[in-house]
């Protein structure tokens, strides 16, 4: 009896052979980041998957914030020369040419003039910064994309910038080397003699990175057709630099609206005509090669003369604003100052960051792909957090 | 498939050159003459004391606000200084190395040193004092805002001479 | 064909001046030269896979510009029995999510399966010490593809048990992979066993001894067993598995200590393994090089013919790390594509050439490789054609030509 009873219930409780199975896939949410390998830094996606498939993805950032706008006009004295200690590191890798922007910026602003020689060296540590960057871009690419060897071969070539950089500003990667209407101190005897050295040697080493893989077809098959933008949103989203160029728009800062003395210099400005990852890697490496184009044509014509304009010791410009823009290796890179007129710190003080800007675009790139496409996808951005959360 | 081989071989050109690396604890990197490490407190060899008059300009520009620094009267009377400083600390866990404690000063009274190595167990070790601040600024000369050194280069510093 | 070439060679698993009582039998047929064996090939594979992380980190530093280890030893070469110190004294950590009899389990599963194929591998011989064979079975073949398979499943109870997302990915990634490679790997091998006649390992190598190596004879089955077993281990550029770019490690993400060390050790020895099966297979086992035997040179092999082996399956390891710090990562449905569009396909044809060797004689078979060739050639020239070379080229721009900044309607 208690037996015929428990067989009952077994078969009560048991799934009938004829009922429907709900054999659907189950969304998974994966967090990825702030601590991974591969978010350059500490960049939060959270992705929601359908088995390898991005089916959405949502951005987290602020992890890296330090408030560099703030600490920028908080300076008591000197004010003006304290903000650029939290611009460089804000980008870190790009730290010269926002230093040239913010200068720019102050320049402006208090109607400072700069010398020609200040302006050359200006052009060339930053076109070598460019340099840097890209190589750092280059590594944390391949990386991204499985292979550790590039960043080896990138760090290789970084080494040798920054020890010229050490060698004119004292520190390697923040050297705090400009100042409002020219330089801190003059370049070393030896500078010319260097800087040649070094783009000697980074030819050879640009071949080397190709030769690795710029045409490895697992290299290819992975980013090619990977995260295209297409013009009108890249537009849209106000995506610039490398990315921007990629869909077919030669638009550059140091082309469209050249500041500084980039006017009198021939190069190219790359573009690609899909734009995907590759065209925005390649475009990069291409830019690696105009940038020591710059170089040599500044290095040819630098002349001498004194590298500090008129600027007063103390520095306190009137009121008024300034926006000034520029081209570093990551897009359009702005800097807005307003000063109250009294006190020796901008009133106000911010940066337009390209990477933010066009970090917006991971959405458009990574929804549909799978999740290593993701890593791919977000490395070809070349986000520095240091510049998005600020 | 030319692309794989053309790696492989670019590997192996690689594998076959010298490797670029520095043994770094065993054989000091070169430092270059401008090389920005730890600031450092003058010493004034020819009356035997500190430069430095306590004006407290650099604590006051410095951006990380990592210089605390108090005064005393001077009364030795080898120069005409009105203060001497009594204690002097940099936070060097602090301080970011941009050097504009030294730009300001007007007595030319600090320098930064070529002092880098500073690992350590206790960041509390990072607040060096005045004795310290003047010992790895010994050797050190005053270069900022002066001008370059004509003749041969200073080049690069003897990594023997790191402190 | 083969079988009276085995005899004439004698080499026997058991040398003849071995006691009695190391051979009897004992418990399951085990005899005491048995556990012998085994303990030694347990050590041999410790020992050798230390000495395959230190070579590996050697070859990644010089091919990375940089020097590898240098301070443990000479040249770094203590550096690995370092390593598993270090793994030993670390905490072993079990996270709360784990499950607390699966998590434990699994690196022990896969371990086992990998050092277990060793068994069956024919070492060569040296001089007084016969032929090294652990067991020498005449299913060899079959045991070796059916044991490693068991690893999939250590690999899935790890990344199921953790209690991670990330692994979870992994060992899904991990079962996808396997079961895709086991069929080309299995396909290619079936060439080998038709060459021999035979699926026992040594025999397999005598038989290479006798009608040349199998890599010059099938070479497409040498290409898609080599690149099938790499995928298998999970191996640059097919790690998708491990992935740790992407996934930080996959399965092994929360392991630590020894147990994570067990992982590293059976991911290394199936490396040590799969060059060892290559040699054997393919390479011609301990032959010193093909066609020694009928130059009057096959007493060195006989002799010395574990050195060769040795030899062999090093440069394989090799090769397998070098190609690790070259090439990135495949996607996994470019991994899937892989094995079912390329391997697969060249499997069958490399078993349907091999059965035209030992049917229809050399002739037919040379036309056959011809015809393959010249198939591929085309299919590869199509690919490329296919692929738009456009992109490449980048366009350059004249000054006048580039909009500003209010004609693309940007922010000013
Ligand atoms: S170097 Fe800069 S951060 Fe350091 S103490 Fe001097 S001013 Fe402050
Ligand atoms: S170091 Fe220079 S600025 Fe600082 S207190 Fe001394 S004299 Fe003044």
């Amino acid at each position: 009896m208690a037996i015929a009873s428990a067989i009952n219930m077994l078969r009560e409780t048991a799934p009938s052979v004829s009922e429907e199975r709900n054999l659907e896939t189950v969304e998974m949410t994966i967090n990825m980041g702030p601590q991974h390998p591969s978010t350059h830094g500490v960049f939060r996606m959270v992705l929601t998957l359908e088995g390898e498939r991005v089916k959405n993805v949502q951005s987290h950032i602020g992890y890296l914030h330090r408030g560099a706008e703030k600490l920028g006009e908080s300076g008591e004295i000197e004010g003006y020369r304290k903000a650029m200690i939290t611009l460089d590191r804000t980008d870190y890798l790009s730290s010269l040419l926002n230093e040239h922007a913010y200068v720019m910026a102050v320049e402006k602003l208090a109607g400072i003039s700069v010398p020609e020689r200040a302006e050359y060296i200006r052009i060339i540590l930053g076109e070598l910064t460019r340099i840097n960057s890209h190589c750092m871009f280059y590594g944390a690419f391949g990386a991204d994309s499985g292979a550790t060897t590039p960043y080896m071969y990138a760090f290789a070539l970084r080494e040798e910038i920054q020890q010229l950089f050490e060698a004119v500003g004292g520190a390697r990667m923040f050297p705090n080397y400009y100042r409002a209407g020219g330089l801190r101190e003059d370049v070393p005897h030896d500078f010319v003699h260097r800087v040649q050295a070094i783009i000697d040697r980074a030819f050879y080493a640009f071949d080397d990175f190709d030769n690795l893989i710029t045409a490895n077809e697992i290299f290819l098959s992975r980013t090619r057709g990977l995260g295209i933008l297409d013009q009108t949103r890249a537009l849209d989203l106000g995506v610039s630099g490398p990315l921007l160029r990629a869909t077919g728009l030669p638009y550059d800062v140091r082309r469209s609206e050249p500041y500084s003395i980039y006017d009198r210099f021939a190069f190219d400005v790359p573009v690609g005509t899909t734009g995907d990852c590759y065209e925005r890697y390649l475009i990069r490496q291409e830019e690696m090669r105009q940038s020591i184009r710059i170089i040599e044509q500044a290095l040819k014509d630098l002349p001498g003369g004194p590298i500090m304009g008129n600027a007063p010791k103390a520095l306190r410009p009137p009121k008024g604003e300034a926006y000034v823009r520029i081209e570093n290796s990551r897009g359009d890179f702005g800097v807005y100052l307003v000063s109250d007129g009294k006190s020796s710190a901008p009133y106000r003080v911010k940066y337009r960051s390209p990477c933010f800007v066009n970090l917006q675009s991971l959405n458009d790139m990574v929804i549909g792909t799978y999740i290593a496409d993701a890593v791919v996808a977000l490395g070809s951005i070349d986000i520095v957090l240091g510049e998005v959360d600020r | 498939m030319r692309g794989v081989l053309g790696g492989f071989f670019q590997t192996l050109k690689s594998f076959l050159t010298k490797p670029v690396t520095r043994l770094y604890p065993y054989e000091k990197p070169p430092l270059e003459a401008r090389f920005m490490g730890a600031p450092s407190l003058l010493w004034d060899d020819a009356v035997d004391e500190v430069v430095c008059v306590a004006c407290n300009i650099c604590a006051r520009s410095c951006p990380d606000d990592c210089i605390t620094l108090t005064g005393d009267k001077y009364t030795d009377g080898k120069t005409n200084k009105k203060n001497i400083i009594k204690d002097y600390f940099i936070d060097l866990g602090r301080c970011s190395y941009c050097g504009i404690c030294v730009e300001v000063c007007p007595f030319d009274a600090n320098e930064m040193s070529p002092h880098f190595e500073l690992s350590t167990y206790d960041r509390m070790t990072l607040v060096y004092d005045k004795d310290q601040l003047i010992e790895i600024g010994r050797g050190v000369t005053r270069r900022t805002g002066k001008p370059e050194p004509v003749g041969p280069l200073p080049g690069i510093l003897d990594p023997s001479t790191y402190r | 064909m083969s079988n009276n070439a085995a005899s004439e060679l004698t080499l026997q698993a058991v040398p003849s001046w071995m006691p009695a009582f190391l051979v009897a039998p004992m418990i399951g047929g085990l005899s005491l030269a048995d556990l012998i064996a085994l303990v030694v090939l347990l050590l041999f594979v410790l020992i050798f896979v230390m000495i395959e992380i230190w070579m590996e980190r050697k070859v990644a530093g010089h091919i990375q510009l940089r020097r590898g280890p240098l301070h443990v030893g000479p040249h770094g070469s203590l550096q690995s029995p370092a390593d598993v110190l270090k793994l030993l004294t670390k905490e072993d950590l079990t996270p709360v999510a784990a499950d607390r009899i699966v998590f434990p389990m699994a690196p022990y599963l896969v371990f086992v399966p990998v050092f277990l194929t060793f068994l069956v591998i024919p070492w060569g011989p040296l001089v007084l010490f016969g032929n090294f064979v652990v067991r020498p079975f005449d299913l060899g073949l079959v045991y070796m593809v059916a044991i490693p398979a068991m690893q999939g499943i250590g690999l899935v109870m790890a990344g199921w048990s953790s209690g991670n997302k990330y692994s979870l990915l992994g060992s899904a990634r991990v079962v996808a992979q396997l079961i895709s490679y086991e069929l080309p790997m299995v396909i290619a091998l079936l060439g080998v066993a038709m060459m021999a006649e035979s699926l026992n390992l040594t025999t397999i190598v005598e038989s290479q001894m006798k009608q040349g190596w199998n890599v010059f004879l099938q070479p497409i089955g040498f290409l898609v067993f080599f690149l099938a077993t790499m995928s298998e281990m999970s191996r640059a550029p097919f790690d998708i598995a491990v992935a740790e770019s992407e996934i930080v490690g996959g399965p092994f993400v929360e392991y630590s200590g020894m147990r994570w060390g067990i992982f590293y050790l059976a991911e290394f020895a199936a490396v040590c393994l799969n060059s060892a099966l290559s040699t054997a297979l393919f390479l011609g086992g301990w032959e010193l090089f093909p066609g020694s035997r009928a130059l009057g040179l096959g007493w060195i092999s006989d002799q010395f013919g574990l050195l060769f082996f040795m030899g062999k399956m090093i440069v394989l390891v090799l090769i397998i790390q070098w190609a690790r710090f070259v090439l990135p990562r495949l996607r996994i449905d470019q991994l899937m594509d892989f094995a079912w569009k390329f391997l697969l396909p060249a499997a069958f044809v490399n078993f349907i050439l091999t059965a035209i060797l030992q049917v229809f004689g050399f002739v037919p078979f040379a036309i056959g490789i011809g015809l393959t060739l010249a198939l591929a050639a085309v299919l590869l020239a199509t690919y490329q054609a296919r692929r738009s070379p456009s992109t490449v080229a980048l366009m350059r721009t004249s000054p006048e030509s580039v909009p500003t900044s209010k004609g693309v309607g940007l922010p000013v």
